[in-house]
């Protein structure tokens, strides 16, 4: 019932092997003018530990590519330059690196701007124009980009395959609509442009390991609802209707819902931190949707296609309205529903260019659950405490866990010391009290922990009867020793507000 | 959520009261062993009504008595046809399964008396294994010819049974001979030692079911109810000196936490959550639940608690709670699957389901989760398998069981809830279903089911009251469902299967 997962993350260019470089045709022509704009970016990138939060991760280096775009930036993959410390640009034939900086990224959608403060990198380059249309199924495309196997720009050509909604992998939760390309695309191509007829149609980003002939471009609504998005120099994001519904086909269904006509679909599930929370309610039937006939099976007639009723919310800002046409208790209505929404800490999104939030104390590591903690547990899931991590990611919000809650609080490790040797059983437990204090947040726990039980800390987890208890005196001791044995530069760290 | 294996379930049996008698020495032990062959066939998980392939499994009973014949209750598990084959004989003879107890890994087994059986003697029972002897085991070559090998055991404990989650006391045996099949007896001075549960290829050894098992299954008094003890409760160690201190268990060196009793049993009545136990049947258990066995040295306390006593049985248990010492009196049970909010099933017995317009309705089990593979717990439906970690063993009211939308037939009655899967129900026709009684209840009042409400989904799953009765008949045809509705079996021989993680 959830529509976001935690699971199933696909898979991103960089994981894909080489393949040989078409030898594109370097003679006059859109494509080859093009080529001029198209860059290669060198990231030199440092994720968070989750593991060891107090500490960042080893860095590596990896490249993409990019390409100019009006107001001399430069439009790329968000996975491209996620958790960069430093960023250059190179055009093709030019031995010059120069620095960039990312201006604006977009993790839902998978796309960042970037800025080069020296003006002379721009002499030549000529931004390429976004398209007028989505090219139709089996229009030939051009890919540009930088992918592994040689060093220069490289060029291959093929057809739109499929157009489509898929999961975005660079958030692991968010889908929107992808473009299918049959023309290579290797590791390295990310963030290169695909053009149709000179213009750019869309940004090549994703594969799939083993495929063949396979490559996924975000296409041209896309891009446009990006830049749309950053114009008033802030990125929102998508706005999330956060709604479940149920096609209304069964005539039986229809005549419980006492339904007029035979359009429709019906609410069955709002999301408290959807822009439909406190606007629409379940067994509400949405009969059209800004003035577009709902049909039963939730499609609705766009210029001459037919789409799901959610992919027109796609297309709007954060901030803009949309409008139903409501049934409920038997009559219609009009309801606007703006299409914000509040931070919402039970998405999961996997987290970028952000530090991690942690606690340290008597040894035992505490962090909020996160899609980038869950990836610290390695492979195997396949256990009870990791299945309980996974329920709780994925039904928070349905099954009404997130309750009195602004995060689940997990004893993520144990750095082991005498006053911590026999709490091994509580690794990757959810913690639910402190010292009879209900833990609704990481900030939360210092404050419970000052208040002992009788000269002890208890603290409680879900999913089991066992409790854990620690000697409050020895404490400060302990603290003062795994700080210095393990390195713990400092104790906590705690974020004042989610960024939205 | 941990499961840890300290926190497993005990069940219990006690030392053989009486030694067994004196066994005829003149009789070679081969004289007693039969080559057991079963045809068996599993209910389809997911379909009920549907039953998978047959398979095959070869093991070896033992003649324990004039046409009656032991051995272990998982290879006769599922049983369509049990044959018997005598030793140097190519002779099937056809044999009944006259009851069987999944908790103590047993079954009992009859055949007629008869000619090509005149040379089966019975074997007695060893009165208990010595470590330090050696043992004998004996299997069929291709011929019937009994094969002998030596053996030594090498580890007495108590550990998990290898076909369901109860644990009992095990003998582990290593041999040169290539074992080929449960219920392989072994042998100690000519006694029958135990019956091989599993052969580990690269270890060379043989888990053991011991003769105190099988004893008490024989001697069981009640034919319907597993012969193991049950008391109720799940533990965990008591080793941290905090907890031992935030707990005033500080005077003692030994003892470990109660933290859930489950309802309804023996240690319900009298134990409480954070009670230390200190000793059981008046012998001290350390922080770890081991305990000084009398017979067999140190062991975990499920063999205190299932070994030592059976069902009925009442035991002395001294504990610290609230910091004060007091001596409890514990009676001993046994465990009962149906009263688990999701019951284990490891027999595999045939759900209990209800097809109403293709709507697919039966209570969830463990074993329907497990048959999404090795790695169910990341397969099969989340919420589902969180309920089962998390609450197997806890109904809120007794009698509580889930009620799942298991799937969805496809037909024009049910058109727009095919997607539908592993969904809990939460009423029926606008009534809180509790378990599928309760949805049978419903049905049959009320002609059918119209209306489904599912667990965190704001819109029923109707269905048309009137389509129902052309709709039930034409999907039991095109399915092929012999029984649109079928109530749960009555129980069948013996036990129930044992519950995971409590003792």
């Amino acid at each position: 019932m959830t529509s976001r997962g935690i699971l199933g993350a696909p898979f991103r260019l960089a994981t894909l092997l080489a393949l040989a470089l078409a030898a594109p045709n370097l003679t006059a022509g859109p494509a080859n003018r093009a080529r001029l704009s198209v860059v290669k970016v060198y990231s030199t990138v440092q994720r968070e530990d989750y593991a060891q939060p107090w500490q960042g991760g080893g860095p590596g280096s990896g490249t993409g590519s990019g390409f100019v775009i009006a107001k001399r930036r430069i439009l790329t993959n968000a996975h491209v330059v996620s958790d960069a410390r430093f960023i250059e640009v190179q055009r093709d034939g030019d031995p010059t690196k120069y620095q960039a900086r990312v201006l604006f990224a977009g993790h839902d959608c998978d796309l960042a701007v970037l800025a080069v403060d020296d003006p002379a990198f721009f002499q030549g380059t000529r931004p390429l124009a976004l398209g007028t249309r989505i090219p139709a199924l089996n229009d030939e495309v051009t890919v540009l980009g930088y992918p592994m196997g040689g060093t220069r720009i490289s060029l291959t050509q093929g057809v739109v395959s499929r157009m489509d909604y898929s999961p975005y992998s660079h958030s692991g939760v968010d889908s929107h609509l992808v473009m299918q390309v049959d023309a290579a695309i290797n590791p390295g191509n990310s963030g290169g442009p695909v053009m149709f007829r000179g213009r750019v149609v869309g940004l090549a980003f994703q594969g799939i390991p083993g495929a063949q002939n396979i490559g996924y471009a975000i296409p041209l609504p896309v891009l446009e609802h990006f830049l749309r998005d950053i114009e008033d120099g802030v990125y929102h994001g998508y706005p999330e209707l956060g709604v479940v519904d149920l096609d209304t086909r069964n005539p039986a269904l229809r005549r419980d819902l006492r339904l007029p006509g035979d359009g429709g679909v019906a609410v069955a599930y709002v999301d408290p931190f959807g822009a439909a929370a406190e606007r629409l309610k379940p067994r509400d039937v949405l009969l059209t949707v800004d003035g577009h006939a709902v049909a039963n099976d939730g499609t609705i007639q766009l210029d001459g296609n037919t789409i799901e009723y959610t992919e027109l919310l796609e297309r709007k800002q954060w901030g803009e309205g949309v409008r139903f046409l409501v049934w409920r208790d038997g009559s219609s209505r009009v309801i606007d529903v703006p299409l914000r929404n509040p931070p919402d800490p039970f998405i999961f999104r996997y987290l970028y260019d952000r530090r991690p939030e942690y606690f340290v104390t008597a040894g035992l590591v505490f962090v909020p659950l996160s899609r980038p903690f869950l990836a610290t547990l390695g492979s195997d899931l396949n256990t009870p405490s990791a299945q309980s991590l996974l329920y709780h990611s994925q039904y928070a919000k349905v099954d009404g866990l997130y309750t009195n809650r602004e995060q689940f609080v997990v004893l993520a490790a144990r750095l082991p010391h005498p006053i911590n040797t026999y709490h091994e059983p509580f690794e990757s437990l959810i913690v639910h009290s402190v010292n009879g204090q209900a833990i609704r947040r990481l900030q939360d726990l210092p404050e419970a922990l000052g208040h002992p039980t009788n000269g002890f800390h208890v603290v409680t987890f879900e999913g089991t009867d066992d409790r854990l208890v620690v000697d409050a005196r020895a404490v400060p001791a302990a603290d003062r020793e795994v700080m210095a044995r393990y390195e713990v530069t400092q104790p906590f760290r705690f974020e004042a507000e989610e960024a939205p | 959520v941990t499961l840890r294996n300290t926190v497993a379930l005990l069940l219990a049996a006690a030392a053989a009261a009486s030694a067994a008698p004196p066994p005829a020495a003149t009789n070679a032990p081969e004289n007693g062993i039969l080559q057991v062959l079963v045809t068996y066939q599993r209910y389809d998980s997911r379909l009920p009504w549907r039953r998978d392939r047959p398979g095959t499994r070869e093991g070896y009973g033992v003649v324990v008595g004039p046409g009656e014949v032991v051995t272990t209750e998982d290879l006769i598990r599922n049983h369509t046809l049990v044959e018997l084959r005598p030793t140097r004989s190519g002779v099937k003879l056809p044999a009944t399964v006259r009851r069987s107890d999944s908790q103590a890994n047993a079954a009992l087994l009859a055949y007629a008396e008869g000619d090509p059986t005149r040379a089966l003697r019975p074997v007695a029972l060893a009165p208990r294994i010595a470590k330090s002897a050696p043992v004998r085991l004996v299997q069929f070559d291709d011929s019937g010819q009994p094969q002998t090998s030596e053996g030594q055991v090498m580890e007495i404990a108590v550990a998990s049974l290898p076909s369901g989650p109860g644990s009992l006391l095990t003998f582990k045996v290593s041999t040169e001979m290539k074992v080929g099949g449960t219920g392989t007896p072994v042998f100690q001075d000519g006694r029958l030692a135990g019956l091989v549960m599993r052969y580990d290829r690269d270890e060379q050894t043989c888990s053991v079911l011991p003769t105190d098992v099988l004893r008490r299954f024989l001697e069981s008094p009640t034919p319907t109810a597993s012969c193991m003890a049950h008391a109720g409760f799940v533990w965990a160690p008591l080793l941290d000196p905090a907890r031992r201190a935030f707990l005033g268990v500080t005077d003692e060196t030994g003892g470990i936490l109660v933290l859930r009793t489950l309802p309804g049993s023996g240690a319900a009545a009298v134990l409480k959550p954070q009670d230390a136990i200190l000793d059981w049947d008046g012998l001290p258990v350390d922080p770890e639940g081991y305990y000084e066995d009398p017979d067999y040295g140190r062991l975990l306390l499920p063999h205190l608690i299932n070994g030592r006593h059976a069902p009925g049985d009442t035991v002395r248990v001294g504990v610290v709670r609230d910091g004060r010492r007091q001596t409890l009196s514990l009676s001993l049970g046994t465990y009962d699957d149906r009263r688990a909010l999701i019951p284990e099933n490891v027999e595999g017995r045939q759900a209990a389901y209800l097809v109403e317009g293709g709507l697919v309705i039966r209570e969830l089990t463990a074993d329907y989760l497990q048959a999404y593979g090795s790695r169910w717990m990341l397969s099969a439906n989340p919420r589902l398998v969180n309920l089962y970690l998390t609450r197997a063993q806890l109904p809120e009211t007794p009698g509580d069981h889930v009620v799942i939308l298991s799937g969805v037939l496809p037909d024009p009655v049910n058109v727009g809830y095919h997607q539908f899967r592993d969904e809990i129900i939460t009423h029926v026709n606008g009534e809180v279903v509790r378990n599928l009684d309760d949805v049978f209840r419903v049905a049959e009042r009320e002609g059918g089911i119209r209306r489904v409400a599912l667990h965190s989904f704001g819109v029923d799953l109707v269905l048309d009251a009137a389509a129902l009765p052309a709709a039930n008949q034409r999907l039991a045809a095109l399915y092929r469902i012999p029984a649109l509705r079928q109530r749960a079996a009555a129980p069948a021989g013996a036990s129930a299967p044992p519950p995971r993680r409590t003792e």
